[in-house]
């Protein structure tokens, strides 16, 4: 090919590149760039704020269980009792179709995201350990909720309290399934930081 | 001290917004002006340049520096620059096999002609798009026949022919402005 041309061009190159790009294009990227939005964090900074968040819902769940537990030792001994969920069993047992129905719904979503944090998780049996004991925490809550449903004059207000429960647990069960799979992404040095920041919880 | 290209990305990487900004600073004009000669349209030139840096931000962290920042982007740059134009049904027209031996492109006589860089410019962009893009990536970018074969998804011998087709109308165009001075 032409030496000549390209000798010239090479030469020159700089004044090739003449054109300035306007400003708005960088506005654009600004804006669809999640990390460069205003209130937006890093990863790793959502990261922490996520496990603050779940500190604190696992620290309110915990001291409702056990707040629970002094109030009611019946209703702990039949949780403990019932030993790990299943879906079905966990909606049966409240006359209210309305609650199965939804309550349902959220259970096939909670036990979807079990599967998936089961396989993502393959690698990591340490994290899954803590994680499926940080779902245990809620769930043995959800089940003191549910026993006193059967009996408590306010029914309305425990189911209601059983329905954020089981939000809690999907909203958990998410948080989890993203923090695995940025976990299992190749930034290795960053993620063992994250695995340490969990386990800090 | 400025900050090289890799401490401004290992910046990115920790969130650093200022250093987003610094990066596209620094590549913006050069990537603006790869896109604009090969699509030859500022509007298509300014999406590319949105949508390559966007790309880029939103892999950051994936980077592997196995090259330098600025030819990443370049590369994602130059895929998204021959796309478009790609869809405005750039046809490659074969030679035949004949035409295209090396001797062709030494006959072409440029020892008469005096470059200079604002003709070379207004040149490549009235050539069509096929043209264009081969002789941009090989004149301007740096790629070897072999790799714009790759970027393009053509064939070496496709890319050798638009090439000497390409800069046979350059040299007349050239030759042509320089008659009208």
């Amino acid at each position: 090919m032409s030496k000549k041309l390209k000798q010239f061009i090479g030469e020159n190159r700089h004044s090739f590149d003449d054109a300035p790009p306007p400003e708005s294009v960088w506005d654009r990227i600004n804006t669809s760039v999640p990390a460069l939005q205003t209130g937006k964090r890093s990863p790793l900074k959502k990261i922490y704020r996520w496990s603050a968040a779940a500190a604190v819902f696992l620290a309110a769940a915990a001291c409702f269980y056990l707040f629970a537990w002094k109030g009611n030792k019946d209703d702990q001994e039949t949780a403990r009792r019932n030993g790990s969920y299943s879906a079905k069993e966990s909606v049966q047992g409240i006359n209210d179709p309305e609650y199965a129905i939804r309550a349902g719904r959220i259970y096939q979503v909670i036990e979807k995201k079990q599967e998936e944090l089961k396989t993502l998780s393959a690698d990591q049996p340490e994290l899954y350990d803590q994680f499926t004991q940080d779902l245990a925490t809620l769930d043995s809550s959800y089940r003191v909720l549910k026993e006193q449903a059967k009996k408590s004059p306010n029914r309305e207000i425990l189911i209601k309290a059983m329905m954020n429960n089981l939000q809690l647990q999907a909203e958990l069960l998410s948080k989890q399934l993203s923090i695995i799979s940025e976990y299992n992404s190749p930034k290795q040095e960053k993620d063992s930081h994250e695995k340490d920041n969990y386990r800090r919880l | 001290m400025i900050p090289t290209a890799d401490v401004l990305v290992e910046q990115c990487i920790k969130g650093d917004k200022t250093a987003y900004r610094l990066l596209y600073e620094r590549y913006a004009r050069a990537m603006y002006n790869t896109a604009l000669r090969i699509t030859n349209n500022t509007a298509d030139a300014e999406d590319v340049l949105q949508e390559s840096f966007t790309d880029a931000f939103m892999q950051i962290s994936s980077f592997r520096q196995q090259s330098t920042f600025g030819a990443w982007v370049k590369q994602i740059v130059v895929f998204k620059s021959i796309s478009l134009i790609k869809k405005r049904r750039l046809t490659l027209v074969e030679l035949e096999p004949e035409n295209l031996d090396m001797s062709q492109d030494e006959e072409m006589s440029e020892e008469e002609i005096d470059y200079n860089v604002n003709m070379i410019k207004m040149g490549l962009l009235s050539l069509p798009d096929g043209y264009r893009a081969v002789l941009s990536l090989y004149l301007l970018e740096g790629y070897d026949q072999e790799e714009i074969a790759d970027i393009m998804q053509v064939a070496p011998s496709t890319v050798r022919t638009q090439y000497i087709r390409g800069k046979q109308k350059l040299v007349a165009l050239l030759k042509k402005q320089k008659a009208h001075e």
